[in-house]
């Protein structure tokens, strides 16, 4: 094994035992764990025996394992992204629901303020 | 016409929105909110001797936010009719009068202004910006299967019915083009008609450019997930 499959070990074991944690402490959902443990377990799984990416690439027609994972991780980031935006757009609509609600308040209490006054 | 409120969204406008307060005024319209979409400029103090509903935004939101906002107010005010119109002077309150009798007569639901139902109002459009807009017509036919002879035109009047239904999520400029699909999704009755348009120096470096179009057309988009 080179020194590269050593370090990837470390750092997937490490976030594994992380998520573990997370889990006892409620931090985090267990279904919505369980992606990441399979992640992070593939990951460990493909330091192990990175020849199944090629096994894997063969299957899907792509020439090297290292490409495939090369693709994938890109389909995957630009996914990540997108759902940035989505939920960027749920905040903003968020945020002009309570600027509205603040502005509206304020007309009413500016309303109240001179029946008051009259 | 206690039962008409007037909407002006407003994001840094100068002393031309005192004229179109003014001329709303003239025509009878008292019931005026307007919407300061969280401008840096004097807007508010120049408001202040006004008799109008000012509601405040305390950041900037967008255009189609301050919409939300009015129309909101407007409805909780009690408002049977509510219009929508510009802060740059474009608009003629002199046509609103019309747009309600169709609104009321017809038993409407929104009446919709128009620049481009007659050959005078349409000729006075820049021509950049009608191809523009003509895009934009065919862009909505296409993805939104609304057709629309001026689909960013802000100049509206709605009933109440109208009002409640029409719960446009665009903060933008997509609003536009938002509320005309969900015209179709709600099943409203609407009318276009056509309105006279006024352009100035002032409005037309208001108005919206190839850029903003690319934004409609995202916040179209991703308002969709």
């Amino acid at each position: 094994m080179v020194l590269m499959q050593y370090i990837l070990i470390i750092l997937a074991s490490g976030a594994l035992i992380n998520l573990f944690f997370q889990i006892i402490r409620r931090n985090i959902i267990l279904s919505k764990s369980i992606k990441w443990f399979v992640l992070w377990f593939a990951v460990i799984v493909v330091a192990i025996k990175p020849d199944i990416t090629n096994q894997l690439a063969n299957i899907v027609g792509i020439g090297r394992g290292a490409d495939l994972i090369i693709y994938a991780s890109l389909i995957i980031i630009f996914l990540l992204i997108f759902k940035i935006f989505l939920d960027l757009n749920k905040i903003e609509y968020s945020v002009s629901k309570i600027v509205s609600h603040l502005a509206i308040n304020d007309v009413y209490k500016k309303i109240k303020n001179n029946k008051d006054y009259e | 016409m206690s039962d008409v409120y007037v909407v002006i969204p407003a994001y840094n406008e100068g002393e031309v929105i005192l004229q179109v307060i003014a001329d709303l005024k003239e025509h009878g319209y008292h019931n005026i909110i307007v919407v300061d979409d969280g401008s840096s400029n004097n807007l508010s103090s120049l408001l202040k001797s006004q008799d109008v509903i000012l509601a405040q935004h305390i950041v900037n939101q967008g255009q189609g936010a301050a919409l939300r906002t009015g129309t909101q107010l407007a409805l909780d005010l009690g408002a049977d009719y509510i219009v929508h119109f510009d802060a740059d002077g474009q608009m003629l309150a002199s046509d609103i009068e019309n747009m309600l009798k169709l609104l009321r007569n017809k038993n409407l639901d929104i009446v919709l202004g128009s620049r481009f139902l007659s050959k005078e109002t349409s000729n006075k459009v820049p021509k950049a910006r009608r191809l523009l807009l003509f895009g934009g017509q065919i862009f909505n036919k296409i993805f939104l299967g609304v057709n629309y002879s001026d689909p960013q035109n802000g100049f509206r009047v709605l009933s109440r019915k109208a009002a409640q239904k029409l719960n446009w999520k665009s903060n933008r400029m997509a609003h536009a083009s938002e509320i005309l699909s969900l015209i179709k999704k709600k099943k409203l009755q609407y009318h276009e008609e056509k309105v006279n348009i006024q352009y100035s120096k002032y409005s037309l470096n208001k108005g919206q450019g190839a850029k903003d179009a690319l934004e409609i057309v995202w916040d179209l988009f991703i308002n969709r997930f």
